[in-house]
């Protein structure tokens, strides 16, 4: 589980520095063109936040 | 004894039609698609202080309650054609069931009396006559008995 999480982890810092822009804008334009959906969007929100209460609880 | 062919030459074996005839296809079940395990979307959206509520996300022409984490207060959140976003903010109370609402401070517009455009300008076009009236008096000359009046008290 904690390995798991470490990876994760590793993975998102490297996703992190290698990402460019500005993500807000970029979701927001995805949003506007309807590349994605405000459901999919509200769902990746909360996952995103029961992530970092994991993240939170377990490190 | 060797057993040799015992049909006629002649002999046809039995046609069997149906070890003959194609293998009709039976249409096969199509496998029952699985539901994707639903997520757990509940309606409620938690955002973090008004702060959460004005980064979070809309797509155009889209209006989502969102959920203050931090008080109780809900940001109705809209956006026009453009993305343009635009937010009302509600606040709410928690009361218990047996709690009643009070009712006190609910308004009742029919107790409430309002003075008119009208009732207003005549209140003014009466005040305009009665201050002309007071002026008048005040810079009218005092009365030869007043005069005297004043001049036996000194």
């Amino acid at each position: 589980m904690m390995n798991n999480i470490m990876t994760m982890l590793q993975q998102f810092m490297q996703f992190k520095n290698n990402f460019k822009g500005n993500a807000q804008q970029q979701v927001q334009q995805m949003l506007n063109s309807g590349r994605i959906t405000q459901d999919q969007y509200n769902a990746a929100v909360k996952q995103a936040q029961q992530f970092q209460q994991m993240f939170k609880n377990k490190i | 004894m060797a057993y040799g062919n015992i049909y006629p030459a002649t002999y046809q074996p039995m046609y069997y039609p149906q070890a003959a005839m194609p293998q009709v296809t039976q249409p096969q079940p199509t496998p029952t698609q699985t539901p994707t395990p639903q997520q757990n979307q509940s309606s409620i959206v938690w955002v973090q202080g008004e702060a959460g509520a004005k980064s979070y996300l809309l797509a155009p022409n889209t209006t989502i309650p969102l959920w203050d984490s931090e008080s109780q207060t809900i940001y109705l959140k809209s956006t026009d054609g453009s993305g343009m976003p635009t937010i009302k903010y509600i606040d709410y109370t928690i009361r218990e069931a047996n709690q009643k609402v009070p009712t006190n401070k609910i308004v009742d517009n029919e107790k409430i009396s309002f003075a008119t455009k009208d009732d207003i300008e005549n209140l003014a076009e009466e005040l305009a006559d009665l201050k002309r009236r007071v002026d008048t008096i005040s810079h009218r000359p005092t009365s030869p008995r007043r005069r005297e009046a004043t001049s036996n008290d000194e």
